[in-house]
């Protein structure tokens, strides 16, 4: 016997990319294979792409040749295995697989075999499963037809080129399948191939298999007996074990390293996608006409061209000539160019404002700026060019661009249009298995009571479906004890971070210059008329496409209705890349956390930071920006930061290599840039395997990848003489940091519109709680809060009133009006009739002429009484709800529309009624907008309270340590996973807001209290540090409205 | 989705399973029958026609994982028989 082991390349393998059925991730199965010594493996999912590119990278990044495949479904229902010879061929599966699903209904995808017998060419077709037509026909006894079918594949692919597939795992049958399979071969002189059928990388992953097809066909593991595996061997095997699976058929072994040879395609090296040229006018190329736009817009901004501004004008165009980005640019300029006639659609008139602005390192480009992609001068502000375009551009640069809601749905429709429908796509993204889908169709499968799952669904703190088993601990410790809840723990704990389904990119698009369909299969979406692309974001990435990003911004919404309120109420066109970026009185704001309503820094956590850190530019808005996110906090970097930032500690470094990378951050990893820097830096990483480390953390966490990659990363840094001891502590700073930063230039996009909405704030602060209230949901406080604090600042709230309101909110001096849309039971179309009506017809003259001439329901009209918008008509609100009740009566509201002429008096059964008090009216006010305008609560109960409760504000009077008894109405409440079960809560009082933390043990203790209680009396200690207050809780009660409540305000209604 | 993937065409259904009687089967180290007793008499296992494994209801308390054997005997009589890979033991199947 030859000693030379037994070569064996898996041709037949699916990942959980064949939703709920393959049961690995393409990373387990990569590193499986490759400990299982494979030269090189294919991934062949059902009908799919949608993991290939993913798989390829992985096994590149792991010295294991991916092979590029499918398993494609027929006409009929019957499986081929297709594999991709050459890049015709790839081209050939993208046609074939997007044929399957667009032309067939949504999730049924199917291949006609005239399609197939016109795209084989560059593929190798395998006859598949047991459910290929070969063997099917051959199990049903059809031998003949049998032969029939695979002379009909051998003529589509040619003899060399189409291979009968044996198979082996131990299901009866397979021996007398194969013995007929390998005589149809015979006769028709075709190869034979051996392949697993793999569906998880190791044995012990078919309990998930059986789960996850139980799922699928939502039944119970009991009842989906018929369409379950027989048994547990479809893992990769090993190459000996195929041997032995195979000995009566060996050549059948050899085959599969001869197939593995011929298939030569690399879906990771160059696919051949082009942007689109946006055509240009006669006699200009993109690079002279990118160059003319950006002189001419140069021109219109600075008025006269400084040297200072050719040069670096020059620099840049020179770049992206060099880059051959100039088509690049024009096409981003193009978008814009849609998007502002779209705005100007929506908004009935030209649009002078920028309609969208990118995010990211594009803010650092001056033609960015000029095009009108950036909206910061990066000369004036100093701005470093070198991440967004450099000599050695690896890739494309990236440009995300915002855009208020509105604008971006009309905005994808367009680019559809504009670049033809088989060019552009939506890039897909795949929800994944999250703790409480995983306990509930997992337990589902496994037949457990439906009321304990869901009991387990909802008191679980959330999250990874990982943390399943510590769960269970807490909330059934006895359930562990039982084996069929160990199991349920172990397969969700597996089921962790699986895809489920297809879904839609929240707004990234791929546009192309040739059909996209020869790069990447298309594929329907839910909502009908949109294609997706079959990769995700990362997909795209690798394969090296241009995504466009079209986000939705909540805040873009409000700044832009900020500026066009100024310009509508002062006569002043605010430019907001020309305000003045280091106005003092916008960071004196900062540094106090006065900062309700300011994009990305208005948080508790932002709140409890800002008076620390102090930032009075942008770079140091930047760092503010990036801090608060679980990267930076999970990775310890935050206190580190603090200290060092005010002098307590030094700034030191774990190891002197890194003090190039971290110096601009004082020594820690606060942006996602570092991670990589400092893999490179300590342990000599090479940019490739940086990356690596990069995906591992970011993509799919795989526990052996980074077991791995901590080995490779320790193993640097020794040779590099850095202790051990500080190679593990570096690790895992970097590991707890994962994904979860900002790199520094999205912090800087961002920090630039943090800045700008703090501007707008302290210069227009009417306009800019206006716009805040009309652009909700957004931000972290409710409107109740932000009128509040528009109080404290000057901003006077006027209730509704039918006639003075608008639909949405409005500015009248420097006070807000609340609109009519935020009366319950008023629609926002509604309230935008009743302005119409208005409008066209004069002012409402009563109650009855309202009820005439408008159509809110009932429920509307009361609660628009209620909360004060008929005040204007002299009557009080319980007058009006008198009448109401009598107009109504019981005809109702249509009987009274049909009658309208008859004369109707109600005077006659008007009753003398007590007025509203004023705790009444706030309460109701409440009760109809969800805020009052009029009255905190508070200002009512402070009367009952007796002299040793202290206010918000007198606490700031008050010496850390101090002893304080305080009320207030419960407005923010958080448990973060990073704060070890601390949780904090803000109250809001007649003054303003106090923080409030609470200590696990005193949280066991007023669990209740904490998590449902609107006002709440805390007493505890004041702390002070660096400017923050907060007040540690010791005890907690509710404060009892019952005083608040006269008795005859109860027997009215 | 693929609908089905996971059926076999020909897989037997698991009430057919539901009836074994021990039986006296010799195997060699690696589980293969050499012979098999039935009716008190020793036959050889002349050859193998099919052997497939069936692993199910792992989620009860009792899970099966059963190795079986379709056999030619010695005197042309063809037997199905599963090894117990749980607790051990013989069975014949009786189709």
């Amino acid at each position: 016997m030859a000693a030379a082991r037994l070569s064996y390349v898996e041709l037949h393998c699916h990942s959980n990319y064949s939703l709920l059925d393959g049961a690995s991730h393409p990373e387990e199965l990569v590193l499986r294979a490759r400990a299982l010594g494979y030269e090189a493996l294919a991934l062949t999912d059902h009908d799919n792409l949608y993991g290939a590119m993913q798989f390829a990278q992985y096994a590149k990044a792991w010295g294991l040749r991916p092979i590029t495949g499918a398993e494609v479904t027929l006409a009929g229902g019957y499986h081929l295995t297709l594999l991709c010879a050459s890049r015709r061929g790839y081209a050939h599966l993208c046609r074939l697989l997007t044929h399957a699903h667009l032309d067939h209904e949504r999730l049924k995808p199917r291949v006609e075999p005239g399609v197939l017998a016109s795209h084989a060419e560059g593929l190798i077709a395998l006859s598949g499963c047991p459910k290929g037509e070969v063997p099917s026909l051959i199990m049903a006894g059809r031998l003949a037809e049998a032969e029939q079918a695979a002379r009909r594949y051998r003529e589509w692919f040619g003899a060399e080129n189409f291979f009968i597939e044996l198979q082996r795992n131990w299901v009866d049958g397979d021996a007398r399948r194969n013995r007929a399979l390998a005589d149809v071969a015979r006769r028709l002189g075709l190869g034979l191939v051996a392949t697993g059928n793999v569906h998880y990388h190791v044995q012990e992953r078919h309990r998930l298999q059986d789960v996850l097809v139980a799922i699928r066909h939502r039944a119970t593991l009991d009842a989906s007996h018929a369409v379950r595996r027989p048994n547990s061997t479809f893992y990769l095997r090993s190459p000996d074990e195929v041997a032995r699976c195979f000995a009566d058929f060996p050549e059948a072994i050899r085959t599969t390293v001869r197939i593995a040879e011929r298939c030569q395609f690399d879906l990771t090296a160059d696919l051949g996608y082009r942007f689109p040229d946006d055509p240009v006018p006669p006699g200009e190329t993109a690079d002279s006409y990118l160059r003319a736009l950006c002189y001419r817009a140069a021109q219109e901004r600075y008025g006269r061209l400084t040297k200072a501004i050719a040069d670096r004008l020059e620099e840049e165009l020179a770049l992206v000539r060099k880059h051959g980005l100039s088509g690049f640019f024009l096409i981003h300029h193009r978008i814009l160019e849609l998007a502002r006639e779209i705005a100007a659609e929506l908004r009935g008139r030209p649009c002078r404002m920028p309609p969208g602005r990118g995010r990211g390192s594009s803010v650092s480009s001056l033609i960015c700026y000029l095009i009108g992609l950036s909206h910061i001068d990066p000369l004036e502000h100093n701005l470093f060019l070198g991440r967004f375009l450099n000599e050695e551009l690896g890739s494309v640069p990236d440009i995300d661009l915002d855009f208020p809601r509105d604008l971006r749905e009309k905005l994808i429709l367009r680019t559809y249009e504009h670049f033809g429908r088989d060019r552009v796509g939506l890039v897909a993204s795949f929800p994944t298995y999250r703790y409480r889908s995983a306990v509930r169709e997992v337990g589902k499968a496994l037949g457990l009571p439906p009321a304990e799952l869901d009991r387990l669904a909802r008191l679980g703190e959330g999250g990874r479906a990982a943390a399943v088993g510590e769960e269970l601990r807490r909330l059934a410790p006895a359930r562990l004890a039982n084996p069929l809840w160990r199991r349920f723990a172990e397969v969700v704990a597996q089921i962790a971070d699986f895809p489920r389904h297809l879904s839609q990119h929240v707004g990234g698009m791929v546009i192309s210059s040739q059909p996209l369909v020869e790069l990447v299969p298309l594929e329907r979406a839910a909502m009908p008329g949109r294609v997706l692309l079959q990769w995700d974001k990362d997909s795209v990435d690798d394969a090296r496409f241009i995504k466009v990003d079209f986000l939705a911004l909540g805040a873009l919404s409000a700044v832009e209705e900020c500026l066009e309120l100024i310009e509508v109420h002062r006569g002043r066109r605010v430019d907001l890349s020309r305000i003045d970026l280091q106005d003092e009185r916008v960071y004196d704001a900062i540094c106090r956390a006065d900062t309700m309503g300011v994009f990305q820094i208005e948080s508790r956590a932002q709140g409890q930071s800002l008076p620390r850190t102090r930032p009075r530019n942008l770079e140091d808005l930047t760092v503010q920006v990036a801090i608060i996110r679980p990267g930076p906090v999970m990775g310890g970097a935050v206190h580190p930061y603090v200290n060092r930032r005010l002098g307590r500690e030094p700034v030191t470094y774990d190891h002197p290599l890194l003090e190039p990378v971290l110096r601009e951050t004082l020594g820690v990893i606060l942006f996602q840039e570092q991670v990589l820097q400092v893999a490179m830096a300590l342990a000599g990483f090479s940019p490739g395997q940086a990356e690596r480390l990069r995906r591992a953390m970011s993509r799919r966490r795989s526990a052996e990848a980074m077991a791995e990659l901590r080995q490779l990363f320790i193993q640097g840094c020794l040779q590099r003489g850095v202790s051990h001891e500080v190679a593990e502590r570096v690790f895992g700073k970097i590991a707890a940091f994962s994904s979860y930063g900002f790199p520094k230039s999205h912090s800087a996009a961002f920090a630039l519109l943090a800045y700008q909405s703090a501007w707008l704030r302290v210069s227009y602060p009417a306009e800019f709680l206006c716009s805040l209230l009309n652009a909700q949901p957004m931000g972290f406080y409710p409107p109740s809060v932000l009128v509040n604090d528009g109080k404290r600042h000057g901003v006077a709230i006027l209730p509704p009133d039918v006639n003075r309101s608008r639909a949405s909110c409005s500015v009248e001096g420097d006070a807000v009006r609340i609109g009519l849309g935020y009366v319950k039971g008023l629609s926002a179309a509604m309230a935008q009739e009743v302005e119409a009506e208005r409008q066209r017809h004069g002012p409402f003259r009563s109650l009855f002429d309202f009820l005439e001439r408008t159509r809110v329901t009932r429920e509307g009209v009361e609660n628009l009484v209620t909360c004060g918008a008929f005040d204007a008509f002299g009557l009080q609100r319980r007058e009006l709800l008198w009448q109401l009740g009598l107009l109504y009566r019981s005809e109702g509201r249509r009987a009274l529309v049909r009658q309208r002429r008859l004369p109707l008096s109600t005077e006659q059964d008007a009753a003398p009624l007590p007025e509203l008090s004023a705790w009444e009216r706030m309460a109701a006010d409440y009760a109809a907008l969800g805020l009052s305008p009029r009255a905190h609560p508070m200002s009512f109960l402070r009367r009952v309270l007796d002299e040793r409760f202290v206010t918000s504000r007198a606490l700031e009077r008050l010496p850390d340590g101090a002893r304080v008894r305080i009320a207030g109405l419960v407005v923010c409440r958080q448990r973060p996973q990073t704060a070890k079960g601390v949780v904090f809560l803000v109250v809001e009082d007649d003054d303003g807001l106090v923080n409030i933390v609470v200590w696990p043990k005193v949280y066991e203790r007023y669990r209740l209290l904490v998590r449902g209680e609107p006002f709440l009396v805390v007493e505890g200690t004041l702390q002070r540090r660096d400017g923050t207050i907060n007040v540690v809780a010791d005890s907690l009660r509710r404060l009892s409205l019952a005083r608040m409540a006269p008795p005859e305000a109860r027997s009215f209604r | 989705m693929v609908e089905d993937s996971g059926a076999q065409g020909s897989h037997p259904r698991l009430r057919a399973l539901n009836q074994p009687q021990p039986v006296r089967v010799e195997a060699d180290a690696e589980g293969r029958p050499l012979a098999v007793v039935l009716r008190s008499r020793r036959r050889r296992v002349a050859g193998v026609q099919e052997t497939w494994r069936v692993e199910e209801e792992w989620w009860r308390e009792r899970a099966v994982s059963r190795q079986y054997w379709r056999l030619v005997l010695e005197d042309g009589q063809v037997v199905t028989v599963f090894e117990d890979l749980v607790e051990g033991g013989w069975w014949r199947q009786r189709v």
